[in-house]
């Protein structure tokens, strides 16, 4: 879902670029509390993670191909606004030194996948927690939590991009973003489904290294 | 900073070198984004405004596209790592509060 240079507007990148900064440098304090905290072997392996599964692409029905984007994950482990922070650190890295994703579209990436994959995630996984949907019911419905807000993850992004890529003049609105999610609806089941076994395989071997956990007691 | 390797980290590595070997068999279909762009006819509109050194996570044209692959993955790690560990500092070093180190 990386936009390429070429592909918006000015206003767009104008906008977007304003929206990822105001809301980065608004959340410095939370990431900055976070950064402290966790240890540096777990930040590290995280980042290195997200940024190595982001380069698996698995092929998807339809002449498609999908990896990872790993927003929401992030935030499972270290909260959402250090997530936030960690993916735009990973999109910037894939684009200044490997040409994914282009420089006047970094803000508007930055919003779809870090701030959205992560934020509108870890949203999503609140108020399904709250509609019932948590641990302490049963580890399943917890799964299936994880399972749905890693999905809308990518979902929420890739709508955002469709909006951007709509209102670049690209096609229309209506067009960019009924395609865009569309196709990401399924590309996010396997957000989804990788989000969901990573999640349960640290929640048996390692549970003091999931975020979402402290907030519990 | 002594970094101790205790049995878990040494799983997480091991997964991690496991992942890198499997950038090699990265899929070359396009993303979501990039289907959608050819099917509404924009995909052309794409320009380059910014050359990075490693282009589409290729260090050399010649050399395999799966040693590119490998190689780009552990390099994007190192420049991670170091950026985590970077910014990490720059935090640590602006907390007011010493007993947090």
């Amino acid at each position: 879902m990386h936009i390429p240079d070429g592909f918006l507007t000015t206003p767009v990148i104008v906008g977007t670029y304003a929206i990822s900064g105001g809301t980065l440098w608004s959340v410095r304090k939370k990431v900055g509390e976070q950064f402290r905290e966790q240890t540096t072997v777990k930040l590290a392996m995280l980042a290195a993670f997200i940024f190595v599964a982001q380069m698996i692409n698995i092929p998807i029905s339809g002449g498609t191909s999908g990896h990872l984007l790993g927003g929401f994950l992030a935030a499972l482990f270290v909260g959402p606004y250090p997530a936030m922070f960690i993916m735009s650190l990973v999109l910037t890295v894939q684009m200044l030194i490997f040409q994914d994703g282009g420089l006047t579209a970094l803000g508007a990436n930055i919003l779809n996948m870090g701030i959205v994959g992560a934020g509108g995630g870890y949203l999503i996984f609140f108020f399904l927690k709250k509609m019932g949907l948590n641990g302490e019911r049963s580890p399943l419905m917890e799964s299936l939590a994880v399972f749905i807000a890693a999905w809308f993850s990518v979902e929420l992004g890739a709508l955002l991009c469709g909006l951007e890529l709509g209102l670049s003049g690209l096609a229309g609105v209506k067009l960019t973003v009924g395609i865009m999610g569309s196709v990401h609806a399924i590309i996010g089941l396997l957000e989804g489904v990788m989000t969901m076994f990573i999640y349960r395989a640290i929640q048996a071997l390692r549970p003091d290294l999931i975020y979402v956990n402290s907030l519990n007691r | 900073m002594s970094v101790r390797i205790s049995r878990n980290l040494m799983i997480v590595l091991i997964g991690l070198v496991f992942l890198i070997a499997l950038t090699a068999f990265s899929s070359a279909l396009p993303d979501g984004l990039e289907w959608a762009a050819a099917k509404l006819g924009f995909l052309s509109r794409e320009q380059e405004m910014y050359h990075a050194p490693l282009s589409d996570y290729t260090l050399h044209s010649r050399l395999p596209e799966a040693v590119n692959q490998i190689l780009s993955a552990i390099i994007g790690i190192v420049v991670l790592t170091g950026a985590m560990v970077g910014f990490q500092r720059l935090f640590r070093n602006r907390s007011r509060n010493p007993h947090e180190r």
